[in-house]
């Protein structure tokens, strides 16, 4: 493995940060040391939290309650079941973990508002619950835990200590390698835009649920860990406030990065103890200082110092250079398709309508593309160009009408399948995944192409690193086919616009598609920029064989690049033909310029 | 008249519709600024409740330690939280008006944590008794057993809810908020200051929810942690369909019956894990909420 | 009347108005046309305040007005109606009607103008307690026109009226507008329906690209095959 500089200096401090956490039984007396203990257990929690809200950008304001159902069921098993602590702790974050999985099933349907409800009311409910439930777990008076066992023998706070060091680098190098990942690129990416992130391929119930679930298990296991550093659990401790101290946490810390984390929970869980004031000023100031970090400080230190000071070291790109011959590897089938030589039907719409309200958005359309043509949509503005592309490429269903892709029909099929048939696209005012580096948005678009699973990603497997390194190339080469491999580490909404059209269209090449949508790529282009884009057409068209779908209005590009052209005008199709003979179709002109008569 | 089984079973039930309604007509003064301050700015303000604690506090103090009349004690508490609330906008809403909706959620939470703690250092954690202003004692009213106190909880409650659907719908300031809301660009064309508008609707929304409070205060115990009774409302709201204002009200009436039917059945305790078991369901199923307009979908 | 002076304007970071200058003078109809995407909405919006511009240079009846915040310029007696209409959908006709006049205080004469606007648009009378939101295309862009002339303003911008609507109803709001016009109000039009655009106005000007390409009378430019090439491309 390569050391750059950069990841020198992280692991030196990493490295450092462990041992002082190992050895500072050696150093601490028991009250500190406890201290120490529930920061860490904290930092779990809030881990849970940077997956759930920071990198897949849910809300989740129920934190607590998962971290109560982890101590609970780890107590309770522990102490009726007779379950080894360690077991017990692993079931009581399962159980978490699917708590939070069913929790994220309405997250799918509803925007933030509800999502925020739905997870508020769950933690109010787990308190409730527990609250009310004498015979089981003892009610408000609480549980008495025993100290937990290793191999038969009891652990010492200061053993148990060491323990906990474990458990969180454990968790955290997991959360490191997800995020890495292309699972973490996935939820950054439904974080950044979830229609464009439909668009790549993923699946969005998956992600969500599987986010909520992830969030859930991490605080299901701070739940079981604080069950045994106390030893002793009532509901008080996993009351709203809780969750909201948690959110804070994360937000000090900066939630869209794991460090942050550690320094968040570290800072609000020793400055109470350091201040000893009472509750009531603990809670206040929490409240004040979530509210000015969010005014003031919205992504926490880490993010802020990391903004700052991110120029200072060199940075890194990650990849191996390999020429050309990655980019070939990828499109196979394509090349195939173009030895076969005879002109085949790619893609057919039938009778497509579609109304939004009593609007009737489009009308009847027809088109067929064969699978070497490039086909330009041209019309006035609201013809229904965009629309015609959203219901082919699935972020929208027709009130009648087909869509039929390689003979197959897809007019049911959802966006993120379509993208697995090979269906890409770009969007009108473009819909990159801002935050991202240019290189994350190019890899998310391979999103479909990566097969390795979350486990085999968080273990990272040999398998699992041996194709996001293949896709790495990839991706750093369609870079270079556009001309952006310069701007490879920089944030995509930092580049500028020509090159966020270009990067669009780079991202929508690597899942290697049969059939690529341009949704007015042209726009806002100079000219010089547009000649470029029109020669990267003609190469993406007659090197890889892709049948390309454009929106266009820049009529130099549409018609010097189509082979046929379409004229919608008020969702109605005018016409279908050369570019020659759209040109001086006099119905064409009437739509564009207007009628003529007074 | 003879106490038979079936009279009591009547009995029982009118009683716990009579609550059910009494709450229901304080949820719905809460979720009515709920859903006003969500149809605005599309925030969901978590301090909504702890504005309606607030309110009852601020009468307690005025006509319990102060000894002011009670409805200038009432008065004063809906003003002073009104004022508060449009303070909180300039202040510290204001600032994040362009940031993404998850913040300004957030910002709410962090106010209604401050709000809280804040009474609770200033009051302490002790828990007060609202002075009786009207007897509780039970009467029958078409044979149904009703106390003066709930009666006019309900009165005046539908009345201010009736007084600000007519400011919402016949005054031009009422218009200008409505209008923003439906459309904030074309509001300022039209000439609305937006910022004004904001500062009215949370200064509004606060003192609702301070009435509600007020009204509120005689019949529980009252303590900085009441707040979150204030969640039900927004629960009401969004159970009866949060598009319209109507039926925001009348899901908050809904609610508070079938809590009262619940607690009565199932657990007095576990109340709210019906408010809520109900919730997910409805929305499960129907998003837009009993009584609301599916939204049109556009691409 | 309306001055702009090189007018740079930025949508995010696309430079989208490059030195744009123009000038409406006052009782006249200029049009301002364009493909799509040369800017034409954005010339409007940075008029009213909605995007700001870098520099200072618009002036409406000799003062400056770059600096000054959207909601106050319908005071100065500048109205826009905006492309796709921007109703408020769940209030009705006459709410709508009314909110256009929102920034005036005189009760009596807004009643007057009300019956006015009645009299250009009959239409609004017989459902004027309609839904907004539930008026057909043409008739809610009357109904935006309508609420656009409640602030009774001395200027007029209209952006794409016509979009999306039938020839007749199209013919029916250029006929509105010239007979606005003949009484006295001032207008500016962006539309893509150039030639009855070219029609209506007196001065047009061009945008392709963020830039004036071409201005002039427009009865000069309605024959000048020139526009046609800088809508659909060359032969």
């Amino acid at each position: 493995m390569k050391l750059t500089p950069r990841k020198q200096v992280a692991f030196g401090a990493i490295a450092l940060v462990l041992g002082a956490c190992a050895s500072a039984p050696l150093f601490l007396s028991n009250y500190p040391l406890f201290v120490f203990s529930l920061a860490i257990v904290n930092a779990i929690a809030v881990l849970g939290l940077n997956l759930v809200m920071g990198c897949a950008g849910q809300i989740s304001l129920g934190q607590a309650g998962f971290a109560a159902i982890g101590a609970y069921a780890t107590a309770l098993l522990v102490v009726n079941l007779d379950v080894s602590y360690w077991l017990a702790l692993l079931l009581g974050a399962s159980l978490a973990a699917i708590c939070g999985y069913i929790l994220g099933l309405p997250a799918l349907r509803l925007g933030p508002l509800y999502v925020s409800m739905v997870t508020f009311g769950f933690g109010l409910i787990v308190v409730i619950i527990v609250q009310n439930w004498y015979e089981l777990a003892n009610g408000p008076n609480g549980m008495i835990v025993p100290p937990p066992v290793f191999f038969g023998r009891e652990l010492f706070p200061r053993e148990f200590h060491v323990a906990i060091v474990a458990v969180v680098t454990l968790l955290f190098l997991l959360a490191r390698n997800i995020v890495d990942s292309k699972h973490g690129r996935a939820f950054i990416a439904i974080r950044e835009s979830e229609l464009a992130a439909r668009g790549m391929g993923v699946n969005l119930a998956h992600y969500k649920t599987t986010a909520f679930a992830l969030g859930a298990f991490y605080a299901g296991i701070s739940g079981g860990l604080f069950a045994g550093l106390a030893q002793f659990i009532n509901p008080d401790a996993f009351v709203f406030p809780v969750s909201i101290l948690y959110v804070t946490m994360a937000i000090l810390g900066g939630i869209s990065t794991l460090v942050g984390a550690a320094i968040g929970s570290a800072m609000l869980t020793a400055l109470p103890e350091v201040l000893r004031g009472a509750a009531e000023y603990k809670d206040f100031l929490t409240g004040f200082l979530l509210l000015l970090l969010l005014i003031f400080l919205p992504n926490g230190i880490v993010g802020f110092v990391r903004q700052r000071f991110i120029g200072v070291l060199p940075a890194e790109t990650g990849y191996s250079s390999s020429g050309r011959i990655a980019m070939h590897d990828v499109l196979p089938t394509t090349l195939h398709r173009r030895e076969r030589s005879e002109k085949e039907t790619l893609l057919k719409v039938e009778s497509l309508s579609i109304s939004f309200g009593g609007l009737k958005a489009l009308q009847n359309v027809n088109l067929t593309l064969g699978s070497d043509e490039i086909l330009s949509i041209i019309g006035p503005n609201g013809a229904g160009k965009t629309t015609l592309f959203n219901l082919i490429s699935g972020l929208d269903r027709p009130t009648t009408g087909r869509v039929v892709l390689d003979g197959a029909d897809i007019t049911g099929m959802s966006a993120h399948s379509r993208a697995r048939l090979g269906i890409a696209r770009t969007f009108q005012n473009l819909d990159l995944f801002g935050e991202m580096s240019a290189l994350d948005n190019v890899r998310v678009g391979a999103h479909t192409r990566l097969e390795s699973s979350l486990l085999q990603a968080a273990l990272r497997t040999g398998a699992q690193r041996a194709e996001e390194a293949r896709y790495c190339d990839v991706a750093m080469d369609l870079l270079r086919f556009v001309g952006l491999e310069r701007y490879a580490n920089q944030k995509a909404n930092s580049l500028a616009f020509g090159h966020q059209r270009l990067l669009e269209i780079a991202r929508a090449l690597a899942s290697a598609p049969k059939l690529l949508l341009l949704d007015e790529p042209a726009a806002g282009l100079s000219s010089s920029e547009l000649d470029f884009l029109m020669v990267l057409i003609q190469r993406i068209h007659k090197e890889f064989g892709i049948s390309v779908l454009l929106i266009g209005h820049t009529m130099r590009l549409v018609m010097t690049l189509s082979d046929r052209v379409i004229v919608l005008d008020h969702g109605v199709q005018l016409a279908d033909g050369l570019p020659t003979e759209i040109q001086r179709n006099s119905r064409v002109i009437e739509a564009y310029l207007g009628t003529d008569d007074a | 008249m003879t106490c038979g089984p079936n009279e009591l079973v009547v009995e029982l039930l009118s009683q716990v519709l009579i609550s059910g309604v009494t709450l229901g007509s304080l949820y719905a003064l809460v979720g009515l600024g709920f859903v006003v301050i969500y149809r605005a700015t599309k925030v969901v303000n978590f301090a909504q409740g702890e504005m309606m604690m607030l309110g009852a506090m601020l009468a307690l103090y005025f006509y319990s330690d102060l000894q002011f009349p009670y409805f200038l004690a009432f008065l004063l508490a809906v003003m002073l939280s009104g004022v508060f609330g449009a303070g909180l906008e300039r202040f510290a809403y204001r600032p994040l008006l362009n940031a993404p909706v998850l913040t300004l959620i957030l910002a709410t939470v962090a106010v209604g944590q401050m709000i809280r703690a804040g009474v609770r250092i200033l009051r302490g954690s002790e828990v007060s008794r609202f002075p009786s202003i009207l007897s509780a004692d039970p009467f029958l009213a078409a044979g149904v057993a009703v106390t003066p106190l709930s009666l006019s909880i309900i009165a005046i409650a539908v009345f201010l809810v009736c007084a600000f659907m007519l400011f919402f719908r016949k005054t031009k300031l009422g218009k200008g908020m409505e209008a923003t809301s439906e459309n904030r660009e074309a509001a300022l064309l039209v000439g609305i200051s937006v910022n004004q508008t904001f500062s009215l609707v949370w200064a509004i929304s606060s003192g609702l929810a301070a009435a509600a409070g007020v009204l509120l205060a005689p019949l529980i115990i009252i303590t900085p942690e009441m707040g979150t009774i204030g969640i039900k409302g927004f629960i009401g709201a969004i159970l009866g369909g949060f598009n319209n204002i109507p039926g925001a009200i009348a899901g908050c009436f809904f609610l508070g019956i079938i809590e009262n039917l619940g607690g009565v059945y199932i657990a007095s305790s576990m109340k709210d894990v019906v408010s809520f078991i109900v919730l997910v369901l409805v929305l499960t199923v129907r998003p837009q909420g009993i009584f609301g307009a599916a939204e049109g979908k556009r691409a | 009347m309306l001055e702009l002076d090189n007018v740079n304007a930025y949508y995010g970071r696309i430079h989208v108005l490059k030195n744009v200058s123009l000038r409406v003078d006052e009782g006249k109809i200029v049009s301002l046309l364009g493909a799509n995407g040369a800017g034409k909405t954005t010339t409007v919006r940075t008029i009213v305040g909605l995007n700001r511009s870098t520099a200072n240079d618009i002036r409406f009846e000799g003062r400056p007005i770059g600096r000054i915040s959207p909601h106050k310029i319908v005071r100065l007696g500048i109205a826009m109606v905006p492309e796709r209409r921007e109703l408020f959908p769940d209030m009705k006709v006459i709410d709508n009607l009314e909110m256009g006049g929102y920034s005036r205080a005189d009760a009596a004469e807004m009643r007057r103008d009300l019956d006015w606007i009645y009299s250009l648009f009959p239409v609004l009378a017989e459902r004027r307690k309609n839904r907004a939101g539930a008026l057909s295309g043409g008739q809610q862009q009357m109904l935006a026109i309508g609420r656009a002339l409640m602030s009774h303003p001395r200027l007029l911008l209209l952006d794409e009226p016509t979009l999306g609507l039938a020839p007749l109803i199209v013919k029916q709001i250029f006929g509105t507008l010239r007979k606005l016009n003949q009484d006295g109000m001032t207008i500016l039009l962006i539309e893509q329906n150039a030639n009855q655009a070219l029609k209506l106005s007196e001065y047009s000007y061009i945008l392709e690209n963020g830039r004036i390409a071409l201005q002039g009378r427009s009865a000069v430019l309605s024959a000048d095959p020139t526009v046609q090439r800088s809508y659909l491309g060359s032969i």
